[in-house]
């Protein structure tokens, strides 16, 4: 299993959701580390310790947009997980948009 | 020990429990005024926020430095409502979602922002949630300290109304006690 450690491999404030919002979207965060990774049929845990929050639409378009994007919501669910020590509601929120995507 | 060394050393007894019970009792009221106080606080962060993400939503224009400014602020009060009212948040889960996504689901993108009217379904939707995650929390709090004698939870709730008959049968044994033997004197 790969671990991402968001704070520090992308930002401490991942926000926005398009690219055309910033650097640190939910669209340029599912592209440089979930797409690859799912693409290679690996695991993913994805730590946000150390964020100063996250807005849901970062984590509506990282999460949700990867079934948008074609992978099956199944592999997705098994692949992907979340981490979020002091915000667990994070984890549930994250688990909700790739079911509803 | 006999009989009359027994009963020459039940006063003593009865205080030294008395005095332990007080202590305890002490302790948590103590602890329940500070966890009031912070929940307090914290309902107060929830109703500066809600304006905060009101005139977000009904600004002129994208304002990216207060965008952060709410994501990290929703990110402290689930933190802090965390530490506050420990396993109990996790029935907090759906409200604090909610809520999150009221402020920053819609409308949240630079590139898509469009400067809403008060009276408009986003802004009715912060008002709302928030209402919601205070009244969840009040909740919370009352969970843990129930409003009525002994004002918390003992062993998990189970025994909070034994708990109460039991000290209220202590004291009227100790008043029946004490008029006995007020009236048994000479």
């Amino acid at each position: 299993m790969r671990t991402v450690f968001v704070a520090k491999q992308f930002s401490r404030h991942p926000g926005g959701r398009n690219e055309n919002d910033g650097p640190f979207s939910g669209e340029a965060f599912r592209r440089l580390f979930l797409e690859p990774a799912l693409k290679r049929g690996e695991k993913v845990l994805v730590d946000f310790e150390g964020t100063r929050g996250a807005g849901s639409s970062f984590l509506e378009e990282a999460f949700g947009g990867l079934v948008r994007a074609g992978f099956p919501r199944e592999v997705v669910l098994d692949l992907v997980e979340v981490r979020h020590p002091t915000n667990p509601s994070v984890p549930r929120e994250v688990k909700g948009y790739i079911e509803q995507a | 020990m006999t009989k009359s060394e027994f009963l020459a050393s039940l006063p003593w007894i009865v205080a030294a429990i008395g005095i332990v019970v007080a202590h305890l009792l002490s302790e948590a009221r103590e602890r329940r005024k500070e966890v009031r106080a912070q929940t307090d606080k914290l309902i107060e962060r929830l109703a500066a926020l809600e304006i905060r993400g009101t005139n977000f939503h009904t600004g002129a224009s994208f304002d990216a430095v207060e965008a952060r400014g709410i994501e990290v602020e929703i990110s402290s009060i689930e933190r802090r409502a965390g530490r506050l009212v420990g396993a109990a948040v996790a029935g907090l889960a759906d409200e604090i979602i909610v809520h999150r996504q009221s402020l920053t689901l819609r409308n949240f993108e630079k590139s898509k922002f469009i400067s809403q009217d008060a009276s408009s379904a986003i802004c009715q939707e912060i008002a709302a949630t928030t209402a919601a995650y205070e009244e969840a929390l009040e909740a919370a709090y009352h969970s843990q300290y129930p409003p009525r004698f002994p004002y918390y939870r003992v062993a998990g709730g189970r025994l909070n109304d034994v708990f109460g008959t039991l000290v209220a049968l202590w004291a009227g044994l100790l008043v029946g006690a004490t008029l006995t033997f007020l009236a048994m004197q000479p």
